[in-house]
């Protein structure tokens, strides 16, 4: 089970959205769950709420994701929620889904200017292993409600700032899957790059009697075109430093090695009779 | 914390223009199926306050749970760790002295609960009063005046807005992907916990009095509930004896609980002719079966 955790719809389809679709193509369950209300992206709050968890579901549903969650905290003043509350929603995700890998947006990247995203990585670094039976025996009446322990082994955090990418330690081939990335972005029509922007250049040819031949002959062709000719050249561009058509890079954290059993292994190599 | 001794509780005045109701034990199991869950910040607060209508809606058929919010650690005399354990072993004692199906420590600092994350306490009420589907909470007056311990007004406050939240399917939604419903608090009884707090109900606890007794003697790190195998045993180091403290420490415990502990519930009794009472501001939220516009609409509709 893998949970790709977002503060905002488009975090998630913009910098992780080919290694989420990859993971789940190889047999992962995902789940998308978004932290805030996206409220600031839109005419008005309320239309921008309304399209923002349109786009997440709709996201999800791109990337292959079973099901997408929205904790609606507001936009843009997330450094205001008590971080413990939204770990502790967390933590009762990651129980009930079972979670093994999460994205996060990685909590330590530099110069990232969003709140949003900082107390959405923290939360998600703490719950991830608080989840867990090594975690403390944390809100043990979840585990009297039915919800089991998890072990969450890896995670993948993704940045947005380039300074962030000093942390990299893993680049993800996601050529096979830059489709999947590409109509995730488009799916995010309230905010973002990618959205209905190709249309709306088709549309404004048009009214000027042109069109150009790389956006097609409808709406969808024009939107998938659009993200996937202007929107990837940072992931081209990574993706051709390492030999790649596209990546994405994560500075990624495994699995912890095991002392018991590395004792164990020990005690079975050296002990002598007594 | 419970402490005595703080004068003018008995005159302590009714709620407003609210007629006191002088409940009494009922027949039977008249609550069979109902579930209450009494939210407490100390091991003493529940055994003091409300253990007397604790042990009654048990007899008379709900299933009760409990719940502590702090971890005491400022009581017991020893270190804070220290404090910390003895506490819990207390309460869970108390727990089964009452017959608690459950008991559900939070371990939130004691004293300190004003500064904790009150959203992250009522969101673990919530998720409480939802998974055991309760029907009445019994906690303190959030807004009883005198208040000034501060884990028994945010404790109050949080169990308020949880009874009511827990019944709102768009909060904690994800508690209904794990097939956790919706679940409103519909009865609350807040405790009396201080003079000039608001009653509206006395409840005659007095066949519940020995349950009351049994709750009290394990508040052994605070709440005195040992306070009269203390006194037998300094007494036997001074070559004394009290007949009224017995031949052993759970005697001596009990009797002093009973001689000294329950002035409170005897005052309260002897206003309504009872031998013990407790006192609550009792709040009804129950909807009737059919709203005023059901019932309009069932006698009033006409064919088109
Ligand atoms: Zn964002
Ligand atoms: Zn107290």
């Amino acid at each position: 089970m893998l949970a790709a955790i977002q503060a905002h719809s488009d975090d998630v389809t913009l910098f992780c959205a080919g290694t989420v679709a990859k993971l789940i193509g190889e047999g992962y369950t995902g789940y998308l769950i978004r932290l805030s209300n996206d409220e600031k992206a839109g005419k008005t709050v309320g239309q921008g709420v309304v399209q923002n968890e349109i786009d997440n579901q709709e996201a999800a549903k791109a990337l292959g994701c079973k099901k997408a969650f929205s904790f609606y905290y507001r936009n843009h003043r997330m450094d205001d929620c008590a971080m413990i509350e939204i770990r502790q929603r967390l933590i009762f995700l990651f129980r009930l889904l079972q979670v093994n890998t999460v994205f996060a947006m990685d909590p330590y990247d530099h110069y990232d200017e969003n709140p949003d995203h900082i107390v959405a990585g923290k939360a998600v670094e703490s719950a991830s292993w608080m989840a867990s039976p090594g975690g403390g025996h944390e809100y043990p009446e979840q585990l009297k409600a039915g919800l089991k322990h998890c072990q969450i082994r890896e995670r993948y955090y993704y940045c947005r700032s380039p300074q962030g990418h000093n942390l990299v330690n893993r680049v993800v081939d996601i050529s096979s899957y830059i489709d999947h990335k590409v109509r995730a972005n488009v799916a995010n029509k309230g905010k973002g790059p990618a959205g209905d922007n190709g249309l709306r250049l088709r549309q404004e040819l048009a009214r000027q009697g042109k069109k150009l031949p790389l956006l097609g002959n409808d709406d969808a062709t024009a939107n998938f075109q659009y993200v996937k000719h202007f929107l990837m050249d940072d992931f081209r561009a990574l993706g051709k430093q390492f030999g790649l058509e596209y990546a994405e890079t994560f500075r990624y954290i495994g699995q912890e090695p095991d002392l018991r059993q590395a004792v164990r292994k020990y005690a079975d190599g050296h002990a002598v009779p007594l | 914390m419970y402490r005595h001794g703080i004068p003018g509780f008995a005159a302590a005045a009714p709620a407003g223009n609210a007629a006191v109701l002088v409940v009494k034990d009922e027949r039977g199991q008249p609550h069979r199926g109902k579930v209450f869950a009494a939210v407490h910040a100390h091991l003493d607060d529940v055994p003091y306050y409300a253990s007397g209508l604790c042990a009654k809606l048990m007899s008379e058929g709900y299933t009760g749970y409990i719940v502590r919010t702090s971890n005491d650690e400022k009581y017991g005399g020893r270190t804070t760790a220290q404090n910390i354990l003895s506490n819990e072993e207390d309460h869970f004692r108390m727990a089964a002295a009452l017959g608690f199906k459950d008991v559900f420590d939070f371990y939130y600092q004691n004293h300190d609960m004003n500064g904790i994350s009150y959203i992250d306490l009522r969101g673990r009420l919530i998720l409480i009063f939802r998974m055991l589907k309760v029907n009445t909470v019994l906690t303190f007056n959030p807004w009883g005046p005198g208040e000034d311990d501060p884990d028994h007004w945010v404790t109050g406050r949080a169990v308020e807005e949880a009874s009511w939240m827990a019944g709102m399917p768009n909060d904690f939604h994800e508690h209904l992907e794990a097939g956790i419903q919706p679940h409103t608090v519909t009865e609350r009884y807040y405790f009396c916990a201080q003079p000039g707090q608001p009653f509206n109900r006395v409840v005659d606890i007095g066949t519940h009095i020995e349950k009351k007794i049994d709750a009290i003697v394990e508040c052994k790190s605070q709440g005195n509930g040992n306070r009269g195998s203390i006194v037998r045993a300094q007494l036997a180091r001074q070559g004394k004896r009290l007949a009224m403290l017995g031949n052993d420490d759970r005697a001596a415990d009990r009797a002093y609980a009973r001689q000294f502990l329950l002035d409170n519930d005897r005052e309260y009794g002897k206003q309504h002719k009872l031998q013990y009472a407790e006192r609550f501001y009792y709040v009804d939220h129950r909807k009737p079966s059919k709203s005023k516009a059901d019932e309009y609409i069932e006698t009033n509709a006409v064919r088109i």
